[in-house]
């Protein structure tokens, strides 16, 4: 039996379907789901998303958020709610390494800077995505 | 051409180029609110996602506490977040919203307490600098399509003030997109976030439910998503709505300019007929004239 996947972030639905697994980077290692896995609130990392079914295998980066599992009448859905997804075809790898440039600069010259830490994984977690 | 004619013409120039402009502006209103639909459409499942996760962590810890919950008991300042547009020309869109928000105003006065501003939008902001009210921050230049990033960004900020007391409550005055022609200004409390809002019908704990983190943790994380949400999910209503209001008021402008030119064409014509039948009778005039002369 198949999971029914929803990837969601505030501005769009950035994928959904069936899927036989699933497996994300949460913020204490990876988590993989199966059908019929137990209810389970996981916080994502920044990071890669699998979602694997027969027919296809789809990647993309999220950056942080929630994995959510829950199961009605035999079914388990997953709901991925991320604060920005990207699937690796809409990943801009070229604008991702100018970012990791930038970011890099601005870490150079201030060790503490929240934003550019972030913001240089979230770079870097494209940048691996599409190799 | 006599002055008259040339006068009214002119202006009857005028006009039309002015119409040509609220018509074109009328049109990108119309097509502008129709996006700004489907992104609160959009915005939708996510929203909806987040609050049933809350649920959850709500039904398995029993009952929910956290800072952003938490009723304060001797409140000393409100926070008053004010959505309006950057550009004006949107009728009475501006004005009802700072009514409504003048009225959250005088309702936190009348507790006795102080109101903090905080506002979005070019025409909130030159508002209460006129009035000589200071603004705790304000954000501009987005008001048509608020990208997500700025509903981050706001949300951070009041978050960060209501974690170190600047403000113990936060209202916001929007506008309330029901349809392309009811707008309603409104107002809501954004913080401290009601424990009902997110706790959900009491259903059965599951007994092997799993948080990673721990469901406190969790919990750290997902309040201030909430609150973005509803920050990102006001300004995409009041986005819409400043659309509908201008899409309306550029109608009305467009069809005064047509009523106008008629008026105008009118006045012209009179203008040119007066000019043509003094000219004849000149014409007239003068051959009379000549004929009396050369008949003698």
């Amino acid at each position: 039996m198949p999971l029914e996947v929803h990837v969601v972030t505030p501005e769009r639905e950035v994928w959904s379907g069936q899927a036989g697994i699933v497996v994300a980077r949460g913020v204490d290692g990876e988590v993989g789901i199966l059908a019929g896995h137990a209810p389970l609130l996981v916080r994502l990392a920044i990071g890669r998303l699998r979602i694997h079914n027969e027919h296809e295998r789809v990647w993309a980066v999220v950056d942080g958020g929630f994995l959510h599992v829950t199961s009605e009448e035999g079914t388990t859905r997953v709901d991925v709610l991320a604060s920005q997804a990207e699937l690796a075809s809409e990943i801009d790898v070229e604008a991702a390494r100018a970012r990791k440039e930038e970011f890099e600069r601005r870490l150079l010259q201030d060790r503490d800077d929240v934003e550019a830490r972030a913001g240089l994984a979230k770079a870097l977690a494209r940048i691996d995505l599409i190799g | 051409m006599g002055a008259k004619l040339r006068v009214v013409r002119r202006r009857i120039r005028a006009v039309q180029s002015t119409m040509k402009i609220t018509r074109a502006m009328e049109l990108i209103a119309a097509s502008r609110i129709l996006k700004a639909q489907q992104r609160v459409e959009a915005a939708r499942p996510y929203a909806i996602q987040l609050t049933r996760a809350m649920e959850d962590v709500a039904r398995h810890t029993g009952s929910l506490a956290h800072p952003l919950l938490e009723e304060r008991e001797d409140p000393v300042r409100v926070g008053v977040l004010v959505v309006t547009s950057d550009r004006g020309l949107a009728g009475s869109y501006n004005a009802n919203v700072l009514r409504r928000a003048e009225g959250v105003i005088r309702g936190v006065r009348t507790r006795r307490l102080e109101p903090v501003i905080y506002s979005t939008g070019k025409k909130g902001q030159s508002y209460f600098r006129f009035r000589g009210v200071p603004l705790q921050a304000s954000w501009q230049g987005f008001s048509e399509v608020p990208p997500y990033e700025m509903a981050q960004e706001i949300g951070r900020d009041l978050i960060r003030d209501f974690g170190d007391h600047t403000i113990d409550e936060l209202h916001c005055a929007y506008t309330d997109f029901r349809s392309a022609f009811t707008l309603r200004a409104t107002d809501k409390r954004f913080l401290p976030i009601a424990p009902e809002e997110v706790s959900g019908e009491r259903g059965v704990p599951h007994a092997e439910y799993l948080f990673e983190p721990g469901p406190a943790q969790i919990l750290d994380a997902l309040l201030p998503q909430y609150l973005i949400t509803k920050v990102y999910a006001a300004l995409l209503e009041s986005a819409a709505s400043e659309n509908a209001a201008r899409r309306r008021a550029m109608k009305a402008a467009t069809e005064n300019a047509e009523e106008l030119i008629k008026v105008l064409t009118r006045q012209a014509n009179r203008a040119r007929q007066d000019e043509i039948t003094t000219e004849i009778m000149d014409i007239v005039g003068g051959s009379e004239g000549l004929t009396k002369v050369s008949g003698d």
